[in-house]
Order: C-alpha cells, then sequence, then structure tokens
C-alpha cells in the first residue's frame, strides 16, 4: 500500500523543542550509502608518502606507474614555474597600462599543485610573518616555504599580534565554565611568545562571568544564547590591548573595555558603557561586547556596540533585528574613559565595522548590512544630527571585510569582488564615486546566469574573504581580490586575480592572475610587496585540487611580477590577521 | 609511525564515517558530494593527524574539517541542486523516534523540514544539525563555522523562525504574519531608545 504523506493536522506551529526533535529525526535519515569497492576512498586521496606506499604494494608496475606521474607532475610544475617567473610582465617601474580585460580563462586555474617554493630576486620583506590560520595563527618562513605549528592553542576570538622585535603578544581567550553546553565564564590571559612561536610567559588578566536568562530556566530543550562575550584588539602602536566583555546579569547586561598594557599585563583602565536590557516579556536582547571602531579626534576614539533582538521562541512569529550604539570616549596613555552617546547612530546595518570622524567634528559609520547585500556609510555631524546614509551594494553574499579606509582617512573604499568594481565614499560630504566595472575571468553575461540567479536566490554563493581589499601606504593604490562568478555548475566560482585601482581617479591600472584560490589580501609596510593568501584544496579557477595545500603568492607591487610563491604550506586555511604585514 | 597514522585514521573512518557524512550531507544536500566530502575529510585528517589534540573529542575534530570542506566546495557553485529540493535527492530517513499519532503526520512534518532545509542557507543548515543532532555548545559550532557565540545563537533562532513558518504556510489558519522574519527590523523603542530618523540615501 502507497502511504502518500498529506500535511499535518491542524495543531499550532511547532515550538522549539518540536522543531529540534524534527530536525533530529531528519537528520537521523542522513545515512551513508554504501561505498563501492572500486570508488577512491579517502586513502587514495592523501599526498604522496601514502600513495607511494600503495604505489609499493602494487608491484613495480604501480612504482614505475608513480615515478612517471611524478616525472610528469614536476616537469609541469617546474614550467608552470618558468612560465610564472620568466614570463613578460610590464617594464620595471611602470604601472601596467589599464586594460579592463578579462584575464584568460585558459590561464586561470592550474593543474598542478604549486611547488613549496619559489623566489625570484630579493625575498620581500618581511619574509616571515604571522598568519592566521582557521582558529588559531601560524609564522610562516617565506624562504623555506615552511609554516610552524599552531602557536597559541586558545579558543576562538584571541588576538595575537606581532611586535617590532618579533615577538609575540596575545590576549588568548579560554573557557572557564559552562552551563548547558554554553559558556558562562571565560578567563582572558596575556601571553608572550618568542619570535620562533614558543610561550615565554602567560598572566592572567580578567575572568568574565555571564548568567543564564532566568526566565529560560525552565524551558527545556530550548536553546541557550550566549552568556558572556569578548571582543579583543590593540593599539596601533602595540602598546595597549583592548579587551571589550559583555555578560547578562538579568535583567540587565554589563558592557565594557578593559585596556591592558601588552608588556606587562598591567590593567590601565576600564570603561564602562551603559546597561542593556535583557528584553521585556517574550523578547531576548543580547550585547555584544564593545570594540574600538577608529579614532574620532585627537585623545577621542569611538565605542560601539552590536546588539541583537529577537522574539522568544514560544512566539510563531519569531523575528531577529539588528541594532547597535556608539560613543565617543577619551583615549590618552591607555586612560579609556568618559563615554559620551552619539545620537542617531542607532540602526545602521546588521553589524558596526568601523568609524572615524571628518572635518567640523562630524563622525562616520561604515556598517554592513547583509540583508541588502551593501555596506553602509552613516554620517553624523557635530550636534549629532543624521546627515546621511551612503550605501555601496555588491553583487552576491561575501563574508569578511570588503571595505578599507583610504590612507588619509577621507574616504571608504567599497569592494564589490563578483563585479570587481570598487567605490569610493568622501566621509565628509557623502559623495560616491564609482570605478568602471572590470570584467572578470568566467562571469558569463549567458541566459544561464540569469537563470541561476533566479533559480537560486536564496543561495547565492556565500564568499569568505578576509581583508578583501587594501590601500598601499602612501595612499596612491588600491589593492582587491576579485571573484569569478560561475554560472552553471561547470563554471566554478574561482579567484580572479588581483586589481589595481588608482586611488585618485578610481581607473583600473592593472590585474595580475591568481596563482591560487585568492582569500586574502595583505601589502607591506613599504608598500613594495603585495601577499595574497590562496585556499587549500582547490586550484585558482575554483577548481577541487586536494593535494593543493594553502598558498601564499608576493606580487611586486610596483609590476605585479611574483616574487615568491609558497605553495604547501599546510592544509588550514590562512588568513592575513591585519592589512598590514610587519 | 605511518602505519600508527593509517591504523588510526581507519580507525576513525569507521567509528566516524557515518557522523562525518551526515553533516556534509546537512551542508551539500546531494549524496554524491557529500560523499566526497566524507572522503576528503578523512583524507585531510590523515595529513594533520599530528595537529589532533587527542584531548579533545575526535568526532568534533572531524566535523571542522568537514564543515570547511563542504563550505568551500559550496562556494565555488553559484547554481546548486539544493535549490532543486524535488530531484529525489533528498533522503528521507529511517522513522523518527517522536511519537506522533498518524506516521503520515510525521512523514509530511519531516518533508516540510526537509524542504525548508532546502531554502536555509548551508552554514545555517550545519549549525541546525551540528547543535540539534549532536549537541554541540554555541562556542564550538562558533569555532567551526567561524562565527561568534552570538551569532550561532541568532542563526538558530532564525532557522527556526523560517521552519516555523513554512508548517505557517501550510496551514494558512496559523499564519498570523505574512512578513520575512528573517529581515524584520526591530520595532522602534524596542530597546527603550529612541529610533534613529530614517536617513535620506543616495543611491548610485
Amino acid at each position: 500500500m502507497t502511504h502518500v504523506p498529506r500535511p499535518p493536522a491542524a495543531s499550532m506551529p511547532p515550538d522549539d523543542a518540536a522543531i529540534e526533535q524534527l530536525v533530529r529525526d531528519v537528520a537521523a535519515g542522513w545515512t551513508m550509502p554504501p561505498v563501492r569497492l572500486d570508488a577512491p576512498s579517502w586513502r587514495n586521496r592523501v599526498r604522496s608518502p601514502r600513495v607511494r606506499r600503495m604505489a609499493a604494494a602494487h608491484g613495480w608496475l604501480g612504482r614505475l606507474g608513480q615515478a612517471a606521474s611524478a616525472a610528469v607532475a614536476l616537469t609541469v610544475v617546474a614550467a608552470l614555474g618558468a612560465i610564472l617567473l620568466t614570463g613578460p610582465g610590464p617594464a620595471p617601474g611602470k604601472t601596467p597600462a589599464p586594460t579592463g580585460a578579462s584575464p584568460d580563462p585558459s590561464r586561470v586555474g592550474t593543474t598542478s599543485v604549486l611547488p613549496r617554493v619559489l623566489v625570484e630576486g630579493a625575498l620581500p620583506t618581511p619574509a616571515r610573518l604571522l598568519v592566521q590560520a582557521e582558529s588559531d595563527y601560524v609564522l610562516v618562513d617565506l624562504e623555506k616555504g615552511a609554516a610552524t605549528r599552531p602557536i597559541t592553542g586558545a579558543r576562538y576570538g584571541s588576538h595575537l599580534r606581532q611586535l617590532p622585535d618579533g615577538t609575540l603578544v596575545c590576549l588568548c581567550l579560554f573557557e572557564a565554565e559552562r552551563v548547558n553546553g554554553v559558556a558562562t565564564r571565560v578567563s582572558v590571559s596575556l601571553d608572550h611568545f618568542d619570535a620562533e612561536g614558543g610561550r615565554t610567559s602567560s598572566t592572567q588578566i580578567e575572568t568574565f562571568a555571564g548568567a543564564p536568562d532566568p526566565r529560560d530556566a525552565e524551558a527545556a530543550g530550548r536553546d541557550e544564547t550566549l552568556h558572556v562575550e569578548t571582543a579583543m584588539s590593540s593599539s596601533d602602536d602595540g602598546r595597549y590591548g583592548f579587551l571589550g566583555w559583555s555578560a547578562r546579569a538579568h535583567p540587565v547586561w554589563k558592557s565594557g573595555i578593559v585596556v591592558v598594557d601588552l608588556a606587562d599585563g598591567t590593567v590601565v583602565s576600564r570603561l564602562s558603557l551603559p546597561d542593556v536590557g535583557t528584553g521585556e516579556g517574550s523578547r531576548r536582547t543580547i550585547a555584544f561586547a564593545p570594540r574600538i571602531l577608529g579614532s574620532s579626534g585627537a585623545g577621542e576614539v569611538l565605542v560601539g556596540r552590536d546588539l541583537q533582538d529577537w522574539s522568544g521562541p514560544d512566539l510563531p512569529t519569531a523575528s531577529v533585528a539588528f541594532d547597535n550604539d556608539v560613543y565617543r570616549a577619551d583615549l590618552a596613555d591607555g586612560r579609556l574613559a568618559n563615554p559620551t552617546l552619539v545620537p542617531n547612530t542607532f540602526d545602521c546595518g546588521d553589524g558596526l565595522v568601523r568609524g572615524g570622524a571628518f572635518a567640523g567634528g562630524g563622525i562616520w559609520l561604515a556598517c554592513t548590512s547583509d540583508s541588502s547585500g551593501s555596506l553602509i556609510l552613516r554620517r553624523v555631524d557635530r550636534a549629532g544630527r543624521l546627515l546621511q546614509d551612503v550605501t555601496a551594494s555588491r553583487r552576491g553574499v561575501v563574508g569578511g571585510d570588503t571595505s578599507v579606509t583610504s590612507a588619509d582617512g577621507r574616504s571608504i573604499f567599497a569592494w564589490d569582488p563578483f563585479g570587481a568594481q570598487l567605490a569610493r565614499i568622501d566621509v565628509a560630504t557623502g559623495e560616491k564615486t564609482t570605478s568602471p566595472a572590470v570584467a572578470t575571468a568566467t562571469a558569463a553575461q549567458g541566459p544561464l546566469r540569469d537563470f541561476g540567479e533566479w533559480l537560486a536566490p536564496t543561495v547565492a554563493a556565500k564568499t569568505f574573504l578576509q581583508t578583501a581589499v587594501v590601500v598601499s601606504p602612501d595612499g596612491s593604490r588600491v589593492y582587491a581580490l576579485g571573484i569569478t562568478g560561475g554560472a552553471s555548475e561547470r563554471e566554478m566560482s574561482g579567484s580572479s586575480g588581483v586589481f589595481v585601482f588608482d586611488a585618485g581617479t578610481l581607473e583600473p591600472i592593472g590585474h595580475w592572475e591568481p596563482t591560487a584560490d585568492f582569500v586574502s589580501l595583505a601589502i607591506s609596510a613599504d608598500g613594495r610587496s603585495v601577499y595574497a593568501a590562496g585556499a587549500p584544496g582547490f586550484d585558482a579557477g575554483g577548481r577541487i585540487l586536494v593535494t593543493q595545500a594553502a598558498s601564499i603568492t608576493v606580487f611586486a607591487a610596483i609590476d605585479g611580477s611574483r616574487q615568491v610563491i609558497n605553495g604547501q604550506l599546510g592544509p588550514s586555511m590562512l588568513m592575513f590577521p591585519e592589512p598590514v604585514v610587519r | 609511525m605511518e602505519d600508527a597514522r593509517d591504523r588510526a585514521a581507519d580507525q576513525a573512518y569507521r567509528d566516524h564515517a557515518s557522523d562525518v557524512y551526515r553533516v556534509a550531507y546537512g551542508i551539500l544536500r546531494d549524496p554524491d558530494e557529500a560523499l566526497d566530502a566524507t572522503h576528503d575529510t578523512f583524507a585531510r585528517a590523515w595529513e594533520r593527524w599530528d595537529q589532533y589534540d587527542s584531548q579533545r573529542p575526535l568526532r568534533g575534530w572531524l566535523h571542522g574539517i568537514v564543515v570547511h570542506l563542504a563550505l568551500d566546495q559550496l562556494r565555488r557553485r553559484r547554481v546548486r541542486r539544493l535549490a532543486l529540493p524535488h530531484l529525489g535527492r533528498s533522503a528521507i530517513g529511517a522513522v523518527g523516534t517522536s511519537a506522533a499519532p498518524d506516521p503520515a503526520d510525521d512523514v509530511a512534518k519531516r518533508q516540510l523540514v526537509e524542504d525548508a532545509l532546502d531554502g536555509l542557507r548551508p552554514p545555517v543548515r550545519a549549525t541546525l544539525v551540528l547543535r540539534h543532532f549532536y549537541g554541540y555548545d554555541y562556542a564550538q559550532i562558533g569555532s567551526m563555522l567561524g562565527m561568534t557565540s552570538g551569532t550561532v545563537g541568532s542563526t538558530l533562532s532564525r532557522a527556526h523562525a523560517t521552519i516555523r513558518r513554512r508548517f505557517e504556510e501550510r496551514e494558512p489558519g496559523l499564519a498570523t504574519s505574512t512578513g520575512h522574519s528573517d529581515t524584520a527590523r526591530r520595532a522602534p523603542g524596542d530597546l527603550g531608545r529612541e529610533p534613529a530618523p530614517k536617513p535620506p540615501e543616495v543611491r548610485p
């Protein structure tokens, strides 16, 4: 007898516990299908040692075939290296002529893994750099083409930076207690590491505790929201660490910033922000840890705090909303004090990114809006009057930061990685200027694109770029990572390389082919080298290449020639923690 | 040394392949691709075996790997089969454990959830499976997905609202709101402050 599913009988919408059970029931059915014995398994995908051993097990023919394969691969790698490093490029000292042309699709992507080390000429400065490796950090030696083991072993959200003498300092986050699997107490320590990444000291700084919402104590099976959160950063000169925190003490959230002397762990000052209610009735509000958004004048900074507010999960019409509040605060010699609420800074997109000041005493805020896929620049005058919201749109949904402040602080550059278009917004006037769009390699304009976007609007590509756009230290150029947008299964979304713009005219003045699927960009402090990190597991065109490890390619800023390729930096995704590597 | 690694990886595969596959499928919604991601996960695990902290659960470590691999894989696609939920790809699983007065209702409810999952973004699906099926806490899920604990919480809340709305749409009498809760803005004054006046917007 055929059992035809029919809609559920009339009843109340399922509560959270019921939804959780349904998800469990559904997921229980996602069972692994039988694996054919002749199908490639994970064993066939591991790299050379295992492959060699397997080849050996298959006899001398296997060994011969493996050796031949290796020889072919090495030949291809060598040829690729020769092409990359000796191919004709623009004359030294000259900026490539603006082309606006697409990169040759045939050159986008490689079918061979990148070599461990290729160096052309002198090494860039720095040649040893700190890189974020998923939730931890590693040191990469460009000369050797090797990365250290993860350094801190701390929780996601820790902040590690390199000091001028090469040593490292970390505001390291650890969980101390949990309730129902959610942290209620976290501790932060100041850890120092030598230049090789070995821990030399650890000083306990602070412990923060937040309590579960007592109104939810009897809601069996209900998802707990977070109870305590931190956000950490450090001053440009590396002297002070800013330890933002927020903790629930129903009926309010307590929030503040602790300023720490990074030399010895001394607490220099403590700033408290006004409490935020935990939400009335069935609503729940979360106050995230406050952060320093930027300078708003001599001896003054902007402090921002994101808020989320959602209806209780017992309501059938649960909704989520975003808000924020922003304060001016004095900052001198590590003493952060006197927070003053800035009017009309509420409700700016989904999250605050950065902020600053413009002539006349007004302030600006850059906010992201995932729902509209755009960056919003809000301007408020000295008296607190709202001046304007300026929006820079982008195609597709991109996680991470796709904006940057100009070197003189007068503009914000907003980058559209899919459309390869750069917008500049003057923070004083709100005037927006947009570059000509630069075509990308496989951004097909055919009917499949429209069809695809209509077909899958809710599952548009989610792409993560951490630091997608950087400005040269002299402020003359903008470098940005592009993404190809394939419109069909065969058109993978990969990297379209590095785009170079004149920061004054916004004219595209160069385009550098990708050597890998770039996910993060940085520039050297001297402005001579541009660093691009490539994702592991894929080639530049986005094609799966499981033997490709994470990589870093260093381009000479002057002409885009490759200075260094490190192609075997391990299996973790690498990202530059700061836009400038030192 | 290498033999020990092989043995450990083999054992890990035997013990956890189905758990890795489940998360991969939750993200990718395609059995073939989920299987592919599962094998890739164990290949990666073998390569980085020396990074595994044996004090921590192996399954969580493997889930961290498969989440990255599957999301990276999705990132590279513009049109996805998950947008076509009725092409026979969705696996309606074994009979659930929850008691229901009518098995047909149970099947229909799970189909509704499957459909709702198809419409969610992959990281949201991953969050649901990691939380509800495997019971990871927000911090663990956040570290796997590269988001804060708070974002994990709000992601779950929104996902529940979406699933709930799917039920309401199937049962019009229950529909009390036509708004999209995912993008609904906070009602003015909810946080005890005057809302900002809507500023003039400059359009390109």
